[in-house]
């Protein structure tokens, strides 16, 4: 018993935080496919997000960590432009999260 | 160039252990893998795949360069030598864009490029531009961000160490001898904007990713319209049919696939003009009223030896240009930059904006060394000691960064 509550806490936990995770995979795709103006898919090929654009780098091939992808959207990269005048800091983070989970796979 | 890049920092080391780290990732084997740990940096992507050269690049010498994305390809730090000109299957790659279809370089004279803001502008074909005159310019070719691999601040983009930049022959006929012939450029414009080929995807707006650079008019006393380079027709990777040369700019003016060329009152409103390569504070964002990367400052680096070499009488090799100016002499020190030595030139002087391989004999007895080289320009500038810090890392000249620690056994 003494036992037993703090495991069924740990579990629930465990629970809650997937399913946030999950929750911050959804928001970052949504970010990729729709929020992001213009949208990622126009220029990178990302299997997880159905997309095909062939300007940017391959992110399935590239396969960035969360902070790359922070870096690139919030400063711009090359052609690449800077998103942090359009997306928040939270969809930022939700992007990265979602392309490091999506070509991790 | 792509939009990739976006490789983290992993700088507090030099030059030849990154460019090791980078080779064994590109093999990728687990063994590889474990090393770059020990050594206690990071890798600079996860991938682990081995990467080969992609298909526009097929004939690149894949032995001799570093392919960090399929439009970012380096070219390895020794394979420079003494080399006076850089042969085009180890030059570097950049492009901005993905390179256009084989198709464009099938009937290569008859590429149109659009001169305007001149008296009477014209679209002229390679054939008409053949008529108009000819010039063989060497130039450097160095893209903005080489040396970005050795800021300690993370900035993303390719982690470019040395080799984003080679001594290149163009050729081709002077910009200048195109506008006079279409009467003379118009009264009060400042900039030379060359706008790139290169097609682009439906639903985005042009200006947001298109190559369109502007530079100051006063480059139209070196700029070429080149249809060679190291007298074989522009290859496609670099921009043929027709590429805009601006010696002595960095590499992101030298526009590719150039299908207009404007004399223009403003700077081109393309984001790759107005917020991109600006040199800015770090944690700024980009904006019209930083610098640009136009002109190029004195530089040069060491190209062997690189890590080991055997005691006794040793020849230091390495590369030294002026960028806008000609180099005149170049320093070579191997206490890390206490004691100096003037190096000797190599080779055939090429002009002012080609760079000029360097040699110094040394006797070395066995030990850890720090070789560092500082090159002067014909203007009295000297290579700085430490790099301008800002956010996007371009425009490294540091002479400490461009350093190498050699074990001599």
């Amino acid at each position: 018993m003494t036992l037993r509550a703090p495991l069924a806490l740990a579990a629930c936990l465990l629970t809650i935080g997937s399913a946030l995770a999950d929750e911050q995979f959804d928001a970052g795709k949504k970010v990729f496919l729709e929020q992001a103006q213009p949208s990622c898919t126009i220029c990178h090929t990302l299997n997880d997000a159905g997309s095909a654009g062939a300007i940017g780098p391959n992110l399935d091939e590239l396969k960035p960590s969360a902070d790359q992808v922070v870096n690139a959207v919030s400063g711009g990269v090359g052609i690449m432009p800077a998103f942090d005048g359009s997306l928040s800091e939270e969809q930022i983070k939700a992007v990265a999260y979602y392309v490091e989970k999506a070509t991790s796979k | 160039m792509s939009l990739s890049d976006q490789y983290p920092s992993n700088t507090d080391v030099q030059a030849e252990p990154i460019q090791l780290s980078r080779r064994r990732l590109l093999l990728g084997s687990a063994g590889a893998m474990a090393s770059v740990s020990l050594l206690g940096f990071s890798p600079l992507t996860r991938a682990e795949e081995p990467k080969t050269l992609p298909d526009y690049v097929k004939w690149k010498n894949a032995n001799e360069v570093i392919v960090h994305s399929a439009n970012t390809i380096e070219t390895e730090r020794g394979a420079i030598g003494s080399g006076v000109v850089t042969p085009s299957d180890k030059l570097y790659v950049r492009n901005n864009l993905p390179a256009p279809n084989e198709q464009i370089v099938a009937d290569r004279d008859a590429w149109k490029v659009s001169i305007k803001g001149v008296n009477n502008p014209k679209t002229l074909t390679i054939a008409d531009l053949k008529d108009m005159g000819i010039e063989t310019v060497t130039t450097v070719l160095q893209c903005s961000g080489n040396g970005r691999a050795f800021f300690e601040h993370g900035p993303g983009g390719t982690q470019w160490g040395t080799g984003a930049a080679g001594c290149i022959v163009w050729t081709g006929v002077r910009l200048r001898d195109v506008v006079e012939k279409l009467g003379g450029v118009k009264a009060g414009m400042n900039y030379i904007t060359s706008t790139g080929g290169e097609s682009l995807p439906a639903g985005l707006d042009p200006k947001t990713i298109q190559v369109e650079r502007s530079v100051p008019t006063r480059a139209l006393d070196q700029a070429l319209l080149a249809w060679e380079m190291n007298d074989d027709p522009m290859p496609l990777a670099h921009g043929g049919p027709l590429r805009m040369v601006m010696p002595g700019y960095y590499g992101v003016n030298n526009v590719k696939y150039v299908e207009q060329v404007a004399f223009t009152e403003d700077q081109s409103e393309a984001k790759i003009q107005t917020s991109g390569y600006r040199i800015r504070p770090i944690g700024d964002k980009g904006a019209p009223g930083q610098p640009s990367m136009w002109e190029m400052p004195v530089k040069s680096w060491v190209t062997a030896p690189l890590s080991n070499t055997n005691k006794g009488r040793n020849m230091i090799h390495g590369v030294a240009f002026g960028g806008i100016n000609a180099v005149a002499k170049v320093d070579v020190s191997i206490d890390g930059g206490k004691t100096w030595k003037q190096a000797r030139f190599l080779g055939p002087d090429m002009g002012r904006y080609a760079w000029r391989p360097f040699v110094l004999a040394t006797d070395l007895s066995p030990g850890e060394y720090r070789i560092v080289s500082r090159a002067t320009d014909s203007e009295g500038n000297t290579q700085p000691p430490n790099r301008t810090e800002n956010e996007r890392g371009y425009g490294n000249a540091s002479w400490k960064d461009h350093g190498v620690s050699v074990t001599v056994g």
